[in-house]
């Protein structure tokens, strides 16, 4: 062979090679970006799409342009549906689930202003826990994921083509890790719900220092002698965060639902029976306060959805449940009765409490009369607390 | 820019290329200009404004060369030699050292601010070579000194931002040659194959690796107990990391410039097969080691004035090159660590000649020497890479099992009643994010085995002398390159697999919310 022969063939083969190792990322398309063709067998299904969700659904979200999204971490991309009819006005708007698995207060944030930058948003649904909500530290450090993506990084890469062939090879699974509209599917239909809640209740029981308790009560103990009477806003919170965020919904005229990430009845429970019920009540008022300061006008509400009824008191112990996969991940049946309260929707789905900073005392106070209500026509309650966490620590 | 990067790869070279020999069709100094033009983009391309950094520096010192050359054999020669010298030298002093001075004067008590100086890229390599060029004016040694040539000397862009150190006498011939200036198909042969080996290290060997060595040098500012195997795994990946991507640069910048038909150096010759101290620096950064040995050493005295001021020459001389890797107090320990490994090098040699031994070391012992010598050298790379002396402290205290021994969960149960054992004997079994298990060792072991036991590409290419320093040798070998479809076949793999790894998607493996 000669040299010349030797050079052109490298070059032509190198040139080849990049361009079958494209189209085949290109065709696979493992994490939706390109949205070519899907072929039953193939590629329809995409199982790796949730650890790289990072780098594709913000440049879907750019693309898309939703006017609906909802923000938070993998407790709102696996509660809520983006095209359910109560968060898209009955199919007026376009919405994308931009929530995160593992995003923290500070991604969010950042990840909220980016949806400022990149799409004309007109509604928001925002998940947080109560308790402190600060200023985040460093979005261009944050978002690196965003600013140095390119799409020839998902053509021209070793590893695409890794995760393209294994799209290729788990197309059996027969189910995508996310739906196209970023819904987190998470252990949506994998047995083993009661050993979920087990874990995370002993866990949660055994890492809080304010339970004292050995064991399960044999009955439930009164309201009145786990939960304070009244409720003062939490002082020192720094939600400086929190004001920003309303502040750039306000000026971009963006409608915006904060909520509280809801807890299955018997995690609410476990709290009180550890002496957690205040600090959070205190930290939702001082939350209803601030919401109330920076848009007095409306457009923005914080609401609440602990509480015991059917769907968050569903029974665990023996079941299969159909709003819960652990105690934190409500699955999006929950979601969209939570987003028709949120929006008025229809059928309302009765389970939150919109938090108004004059009402919190009163709304403290109905729900440990729904409470005391609950346990007392359903005596199986504690039995199911007691079969899932048999002892407190 | 970087030679792992698109822009350079499919925009750079090929228009550069392209151009050099069309350019080179009106007339060889055009060539050349358009080669130094090119080189001057390739600078710029990271920060404009340090292009007229460059271009004084090389201005100036062209300048000094040829008063030295016109003042030859007088005192004035050794004046300018001084003041050129003395330039290049506070020039890499303000860019490079300015910040540590000062943040060491403050460390005193001084309370001056940081001047916060932006490093130019490369700048440690074209004032070495420069100062080269000025000593080498001095001795006669440097013969030509047309401009242009001078000016694609300095700026040339295969070796500018990271070497190898060039020598004048050893560039300057070949940019008058007129074969340089022809397509040589051989040339660009030789010279795409060594770059898709150059690329497969950098991109898929030693970026590969890297991911295990970063979490274990992160650890101590997080305030992690490393255990002994999390330890030793970041020590193993960061000397393969380090040998790969050094490696890899050194065979793109030689298979780069034989594109254009020009030799460079040799630099990197399978440095962690070699069975001391001494020979380790022969094989690693060879450029540099020739540097400092003639600008430094030498100058200092060498071992031409008995064995205590011969150590001292020798601590001397890698206290400073130690220094020369970095502004840091790690880089000054890790050159006198080098520097006292070589002392005891050197003084056993000299017991063994005074023992009177001269039998050559048996096979066994070569091995043996060279394990012991690979074992030294990670110890030093270890305080090379860490971020300070004490998270390097903490690292070498935990490879010696100051915190015990940690292993994956998941091998409790593979190792059986082996494993029952281990964890009785106080190894704890848990998942630690600085130990990647089985795949890290794989990733190891596959490195170590193409370190050690695998022809490297001077050893592959050596028939067509793919650089200056290794003569041609026509030995039949299966493994040696020659313009063939198996060859073929394995460069296309290599520049493929390279390129497909330019850039990575990391992976968010967060699912424990």
């Amino acid at each position: 062979m000669s040299a010349r022969g030797y050079t052109v063939g490298l070059l032509l083969g190198l040139a080849l090679l990049l361009a079958a190792a494209s189209a085949l990322n290109w065709l696979v398309d493992p994490f939706w970006y390109f949205r070519g063709p899907e072929i039953e067998g193939f590629n329809a299904v995409k199982p790796r799409f949730a650890r790289f969700e990072r780098h594709v659904k913000p440049q879907l979200l750019a693309r898309e342009r939703p006017q609906a999204i909802v923000l938070g971490s993998s407790l709102a991309e696996i509660g809520f549906d983006a095209r359910n009819a109560a968060l898209t006005e009955g199919g007026a708007l376009r919405a994308y689930n931009f929530a995160f698995a593992g995003a923290d207060w500070d991604l969010v944030q950042c990840h909220f202003d980016y949806a400022l930058a990149a799409t004309e948003l007109k509604r928001a649904v925002i998940g947080i826990h109560p308790g402190a909500l600060p200023a985040p530290r460093d979005c261009a450090r944050r978002l690196t994921e965003i600013s140095d993506f390119h799409p020839a990084k998902l053509l021209l890469s070793l590893q695409v083509l890794n995760q393209s062939l294994r799209t290729i090879l788990e197309q059996g699974r027969g189910r995508s890790s996310n739906t196209r509209e970023g819904r987190y599917l998470y252990a949506r239909g994998v047995p083993g719900v009661d050993s979920r809640f087990r874990e995370f209740l002993l866990e949660r029981a055994r890492q809080d220092p304010a339970c004292t308790r050995k064991r399960v009560p044999a009955s439930p103990p009164p309201s009145s002698a786990i939960a304070p009477v009244h409720v003062a806003p939490a002082t020192g919170l720094d939600l400086s965060g929190l004001r920003s965020v309303i502040r750039k919904a306000r000026e971009r005229g963006v409608e915006l639902r904060l909520f509280v990430y809801p807890r299955h009845a018997l995690f609410v429970e476990l709290d009180l029976l550890c002496g957690q019920d205040a600090g959070r009540w205190a930290a939702l008022a001082a939350i209803a306060r601030v919401v109330a300061e920076e848009a007095p006008r409306g457009g923005v509400e914080l609401w609440d959805f602990d509480g015991y009824n059917e769907v968050t008191a569903e029974p665990i112990a023996g079941h299969n449940p159909r709003y819960w996969q652990d105690p934190e991940h409500f699955n999006f049946e929950m979601g969209g009765m939570m987003l028709a309260d949120m929006f008025g929707g229809a059928p309302r789905g009765g389970l939150g409490r919109r938090m108004l900073p004059g009402r919190v005392d009163q709304e403290h106070q109905a729900f440990l009369e729904e409470r005391d209500r609950y346990l007392a026509n359903h005596p199986g309650f504690y039995d199911d607390l007691r079969a899932v966490l048999p002892k407190l620590r | 820019m970087l030679f792992n990067s698109y822009p350079f790869l499919f925009v750079f070279l090929p228009l550069t290329l392209a151009g050099f020999f069309l350019v080179a069709r009106a007339g060889h100094a055009w060539a050349a200009a358009w080669l130094a033009a090119a080189s001057f983009v390739f600078y710029g391309w990271w920060n404009p404004v340090y292009v007229v950094l460059l271009a004084a520096s090389m201005m100036f010192n062209f300048v000094v060369g040829l008063a030295i050359v016109r003042e030859a054999g007088s005192r004035r020669a050794g004046r300018l030699l001084a003041i050129g010298v003395a330039a290049d030298l506070v020039l890499l002093g303000y860019f490079k050292y300015a910040d540590f001075f000062v943040s060491n004067l403050d460390y005193l008590g001084a309370a001056l601010p940081l001047p916060h100086i932006v490093l130019p890229l490369g700048i440690s390599f074209f004032t070495f070579t420069q100062i080269a060029f000025l000593a080498d004016a001095y001795q006669g040694k440097a013969a030509e000194y047309r401009f242009t040539h001078y000016c694609l000397f300095v700026t040339y862009f295969p070796h500018l931002i990271a070497g190898p150190v060039l020598h004048h006498r050893e560039m300057m011939p070949q940019f008058g040659e007129a074969a340089t200036y022809r397509v040589n198909w051989e040339s660009l042969a030789v010279g795409f194959t060594i770059l898709a080996i150059g690329l497969f290290k950098k991109t898929v060997l030693a970026d590969g690796i890297a991911e295990y060595a970063r979490p274990v040098f992160d650890a101590p500012a997080r305030g992690a107990v490393l255990g002994a195997v999390d330890a030793w795994g970041g020590a193993l990946a960061y000397a393969f990391q380090l040998y790969f991507d050094f490696s890899g640069y050194s065979d793109m910048a030689i298979g780069l410039s034989r594109l254009f038909g020009v030799r460079l150096p040799l630099n990197f010759n399978s440095p962690y097969r070699a069975a001391s101290i001494i020979d380790f620096w022969r094989r690693w950064h060879m450029t540099l080691s020739r540097f400092l040995r003639d600008y430094l050493y030498f100058p200092l005295g060498g071992n031409r004035r008995g064995t205590a001021r011969r150590y001292l020459n020798v601590m001397v001389t890698m206290l400073l090159g130690g220094l020369w890797h970095g502004a840091s107090w790690t880089f000054v320990a890790w050159g006198g660590l080098h520097g006292l490994y070589l002392l005891v090098n050197h003084a056993w040699r000299e017991l063994r000649v005074r023992l009177g031994s001269t039998r050559p070391a048996g096979r066994a012992a070569k091995t043996a020497a060279v394990f012991v010598t690979f074992l030294a050298t990670v110890v030093a790379w270890v305080v090379f890479r860490a971020d300070t002396i004490e998270h390097a402290w903490a690292i070498l205290q935990a490879m010696a099992g100051a915190n015990g021994v940690t292993l994956p969960y998941r091998w409790l149960d593979k190792l059986g009643a082996a494993g029952t054992w281990l964890a009785r004997q106080g190894v704890q079994f848990q998942n630690t994010p600085t130990f990647g298990g089985g795949t890290q060792i794989n990733w190891i072991l596959i490195c170590a085995l193409i370190a050690f036991a695998a022809p490297n590409t001077q050893e592959i290419l050596r028939s067509f002398r793919p650089a200056l320093g290794v003569d041609p040798d026509g030995a039949a070998h299966w493994w040696r390159w020659r313009p063939a479809r198996p060859w073929l076949a394995f460069a296309i793999l290599a520049a493929g697999l390279a390129v497909l790894s330019l850039t990575s998607v990391s992976e968010f493996i967060y699912f424990q919310f």
